[in-house]
């Protein structure tokens, strides 16, 4: 059966020049542009593929403005055989959530979807540097209902399924997927290849094809500003409010390491401590606010396990969700989820650095993560549905359900 | 037409016409060659190969130009469109003591640059690669040219270079081989001492009996001064200081441009003998001369670059082609001194080498004999008048400033001859410097002992000023400098010299380690790279080859 792979590609400016518009959307217009890194990695993984697999059908798709052919040519020159625009002024200011719609509605468009009878494998960048969500490929996963394999190094297929190495902490996992599938890479595999001469004389004339969101049929509600349930409500430029500190100077390792002794002899490299500024009086947002909550209350975080302890970004999530939660007022709570194998006794850790009350999901098959199962139990997991759904997970009667309390 | 391009043999395609580099000279020759087919109804390929990332982003110049080169290539329209910056409108010449300066009451001969254009030579490149696609030229750049396709010992095309190696040139997963380019006529116009170029001259023996080619190694920055601190047009030439009369030829250049940014630069002959003289130091150094501190306080760098430029003049000039290949531009070594003025003969070259080659390939004939008309071409122009009158410039300052100056003042009178002493030779560069043991002058830290801590402010290291020059190597990749005998290189350019390229380098590629032993080996970081080629140029006993990286490497000028 003839294999399709399919990549997503963007186009983002050369990180040394981005900058942002008035209106808080990136000006594209005015720096120079590459492939987005990530989706270099995953263009390379693409034609990887192939070599195993010579009789592959190789697209790239994009979702973006008309200055996205150069970066569409240069896949092409690199041995991609198709490429797809998806372009239209409507689409501005699409936030992932109606991105990842909008790419399902072109691979749909173009014939792949979950019922295709022919096997697919969509291979996307992580993340983007102009964006650093990491939302878009699950996202079209999600919307075309197919499994996902995020933060992956390398794939290979065996014409049915994908087995493909994800990094992960500490180490990886060797994930085996059914096709159609949907997999993030990551920039550490193998480096995206040079296009060739010959190459880039096929790609300067081979066409890209270019949609608009009419072509394919996406209702014009669900992208753009007015499909995107989040905005950018601010960017603000980080700026250090200490002068930098010069540790050493020098252009050979002798130099380098006497400089430093001196500096640190006379004290040059001792940090000066401000005062705290008073903090500002934090003024409401004005853009019109919305309650979706619908009633629900409380601050739900989660608390990921690696090699049998709580990680630390698990631990300093808690930080942000106490202040919140204070400043939510009307005794907000603060409550965690822990997900694992025996994990009862890690509990404990997580009241003390803050959480009011954890939900321990204890069961020798939720050992490792995994994205199905673990995605589950959040939404089941909260207060008001527990009691009700026990009785509807019958299969599950075995996974050990507690809350802990202060 | 495609089919026929994109050959059966996998990596292989072809064309007719192929230019190797879009600099000036390279695409005049396009430019020209376009509409001489256009004319003749002849609808023959032509393709441009260019190593930069983009068309400019390898061009370094003052840039100031004469137009008369362009006004022929172009149409009224076209050259009216053409990125000048400013018409110089201020043109003077200093005389530099180290605080203080002399102006010149007169031009030096050949140096009146009045109704000439001040421009960015990369703004002018990319202009004209725009009209050169408008009229179906072909143009890739990003790709490297690494090697002459011969066939029965003559050139039938080249090679690109093979991409996803590493270090040792083994194979990695990404490995991407080069493609090989057919074609009936290829032109070369890489620039400064160009690497096929250099090959094309060995093999073919094309400069058998002529002078060695000598070059200068010019080092330019672009700054954004406060407003009003100079008008854009204004031109200043410096000599003297930082250099000594009977050490250094050279002298500065400082050209004021639109919205406020100034264009300058040192420019200094490589034929100097103090094997530890630093010219990017000796820039730094002139730049804290009082009257261009002044110019710059304030001011903050945008780029930096450098290059170097073929100063043999007429005398230097090898034959310029043989079977189906030409060579144009700097590679030739079109140089005008003492102006430095190369851009119009490049593109004036460019111009005779199309004209050849249309008609050559009309003919069928693009043999040496077919393609001898381009010689003839060259001497009917301006490139025989400009350069024949100053043939004997330069040699004559090998000995000195003042030696040179009286040498030149007959010259003026006798019409470039040398009526006492016949034409006169060159001295190689990388015989020159003298070793370590052996030189007797001050050495060049001595020399400028205060002035040598740079502040980045007004003067910076070499690291920082590459970091300017926004220069980036992939780092999988085989290094493109190569040291050509490892053992003759300690002996001699460590043992005896100290290892000048440390200090020519403008780069800071070449590290001279020294362990606790006392033990010397050089260090390359090849990724600094600027490709100037000085160190293939200078390296004492041909000590090193400058080959050429991937494809896009490099640096990546914006406005030099």
């Amino acid at each position: 059966m003839a294999l399709t792979i399919i990549s997503l590609m963007k186009q983002v400016p050369l990180p040394s020049e981005m900058r942002m518009g008035e209106d808080g959307l990136m000006d594209r217009t005015k720096a120079k542009s590459i492939i987005n890194i990530d989706c270099s990695f995953a263009l390379e993984a693409g034609l990887q593929l192939k070599k195993e697999h010579p009789d592959a059908k190789l697209i790239v798709c994009s979702m973006g403005p008309p200055s996205f052919e150069v970066s569409l040519k240069k896949a092409l020159a690199m041995g991609y055989d198709e490429a797809y625009l998806l372009s239209d002024r409507k689409l501005g200011g699409s936030d992932t959530y109606a991105t990842g719609l909008a790419l399902s509605k072109l691979l749909e468009h173009l014939g792949f979807s979950k019922k295709s009878k022919e096997p697919f494998v969509i291979v996307a960048g992580r993340q983007t540097s102009d964006g650093d969500t990491a939302h878009v490929p699950s996202q079209v996963a999600e919307n075309m209902g197919i499994p996902q394999a995020t933060f992956i190094e390398t794939l290979e297929s065996d014409g049915e399924h994908i087995v493909a190495k994800r990094i992960i902490e500490g180490g990886y996992q060797m994930m085996r997927l059914p096709m159609p599938c949907a997999l993030s890479l990551t920039p550490t595999g193998i480096p995206p290849r040079r296009p060739n001469l010959k190459g880039a004389m096929r790609a300067r004339h081979q066409k890209i094809t270019v949609f608009n969101v009419d072509d394919i049929g996406i209702d014009h509600s669900k992208i753009g500003l007015s499909g995107s349930p989040t905005i950018v409500a601010k960017v603000t430029n980080i700026v250090s409010d200490r002068a930098p500190v010069m540790m050493s100077e020098g252009g050979d390792a002798k130099t380098l390491v006497s400089d430093l002794i001196t500096n640190i002899e006379s004290g040059k490299t001792s940090l000066e401590t401000k005062e705290k500024k008073a903090a500002k009086a934090k003024k409401r947002p004005d853009f019109p606010e919305v309650d979706f909550r619908q009633g629900a209350r409380g601050i739900l975080t989660w608390a990921e396990i690696a090699e049998g302890e709580i990680i630390r970004p698990s631990l300093e999530l808690l930080t942000p969700a106490r202040e919140l939660a204070n400043a939510l007022g009307n005794e907000t709570k603060v409550m965690t989820l822990l997900i694992g194998d025996h994990v009862d006794a890690l509990a404990q850790t997580l009241i003390e650095y803050g959480s009011d009350e954890v939900i321990v999901v204890n069961d020798k098959r939720l050992k490792e993560y995994l994205v199905l199962p673990f995605a589950t139990i959040f939404p089941i997991s909260l207060p008001i549905l527990i009691r009700k759904l026990l009785f509807l997970l019958q299969p599950r009667q075995d996974v050990n359900w507690h809350r802990v309390l202060v | 037409m495609l089919e026929g391009d994109l050959m059966s043999d996998s990596n292989t395609v072809r064309t007719d016409l192929l230019i190797i580099g879009a600099g000036p000279a390279g695409l005049a020759a396009a430019i020209h060659a376009a509409d001489r087919f256009k004319d003749n109804a002849d609808s023959r390929k032509i393709m441009v190969i260019e190593k930069g990332k983009e068309v400019g982003s390898h061009i370094l110049s003052g840039a100031v130009l004469k137009t008369e080169a362009l006004r022929e290539l172009l149409n009224d329209e076209e050259f009216h469109a053409l990125p000048f910056d400013s018409e110089v409108m201020v043109d003077e010449t200093f005389k530099l003591s180290e605080s203080g300066s002399l102006k010149l009451p007169m031009h030096l001969p050949y140096m009146n640059n009045a109704g000439n254009q001040i421009a960015s030579l990369g703004a002018i490149c990319r202009y004209l690669a725009t009209l050169a696609e408008a009229r179906g030229v072909e143009i890739y750049s990003g790709f490297a040219v690494d090697d002459i396709w011969y066939e029965e010992g003559k050139v039938v095309g080249v090679k690109t270079k093979d991409t996803g190696v590493d270090h040792q040139g083994k194979r990695l997963k990404n490995f991407q081989e080069g493609t090989k380019v057919r074609a009936d006529i290829t032109i070369f116009a890489e620039g400064s001492h160009g690497s096929l170029a250099q090959k094309l001259l060995k093999r073919f023996d094309l400069d058998g009996g002529k002078n060695p080619q000598i070059y200068s190694l010019g080092i330019k920055e672009l700054w954004s001064v406060p407003q009003g601190r100079i008008e854009a047009g204004t031109l200043y030439h410096t000599f003297g200081y930082p250099l000594r009369s009977d050490e250094e030829f050279g002298g500065g250049f400082i050209y004021g441009l639109q919205d406020n940014k100034v264009a300058l630069g040192l420019v200094v002959g490589l034929d100097y003998a103090d094997p530890t003289f630093d010219i990017h130091a000796a820039m730094q150094v002139w730049k804290q001369h009082p009257k261009i501190a002044d110019l710059l306080k304030d001011g903050s760098l945008m780029e930096y670059g450098a290059k170097t430029l073929p100063e043999g003049g007429y005398l230097s000039m090898p034959k310029l082609y043989d079977d189906n290949f030409m060579i144009v531009g700097y590679s030739a070594g079109l140089v005008a001194m003492p102006a430095l003025k190369g851009v119009h003969l490049a593109v004036t070259s460019g111009m005779c080498a199309a004209k050849t080659a249309v008609v050559a390939l009309f003919k069928k004939d693009t043999t040496s004999a077919g393609l001898s008309r381009y010689a003839e071409l060259i001497e009917a122009s301006r490139i025989h008048e400009e350069l024949y009158a100053v043939r004997n410039f330069r040699q004559s300052f090998q000995g000195g400033l003042f030696q040179g100056a009286m040498k030149f003042g007959v010259q003026l009178l006798s019409r470039g001859s040398c009526p006492f002493s016949g034409d006169l030779k060159t001295e190689p560069d990388e015989t020159t410097l003298q070793p370590l043991s052996e030189y007797r002058g001050v050495p060049f830290k001595e020399r400028f002992a205060e002035k040598l801590h740079f502040d980045k402010k007004l003067t910076f290291d070499k690291v920082t000023s590459v970091f300017y020059s926004k220069a980036m190597h992939d780092e999988e990749q085989v290094p493109h400098l190569h040291i050509n005998d490892l053992e003759r290189f300690k002996r001699i350019n460590i043992g005896q010299y100290g290892a000048p390229c440390q200090y020519f380098c403008p780069a800071e590629v070449y590290e001279l380690h020294v362990d606790k032993e006392g033990d010397k080996t050089l260090r390359i970081h090849a990724e600094n790279c600027v490709h100037c080629k000085t160190c293939d140029i200078k390296s004492p006993a041909n000590g090193i080859t400058w080959s050429v990286p991937y494809g896009g490497d490099g640096p990546d000028y914006d406005y030099m």
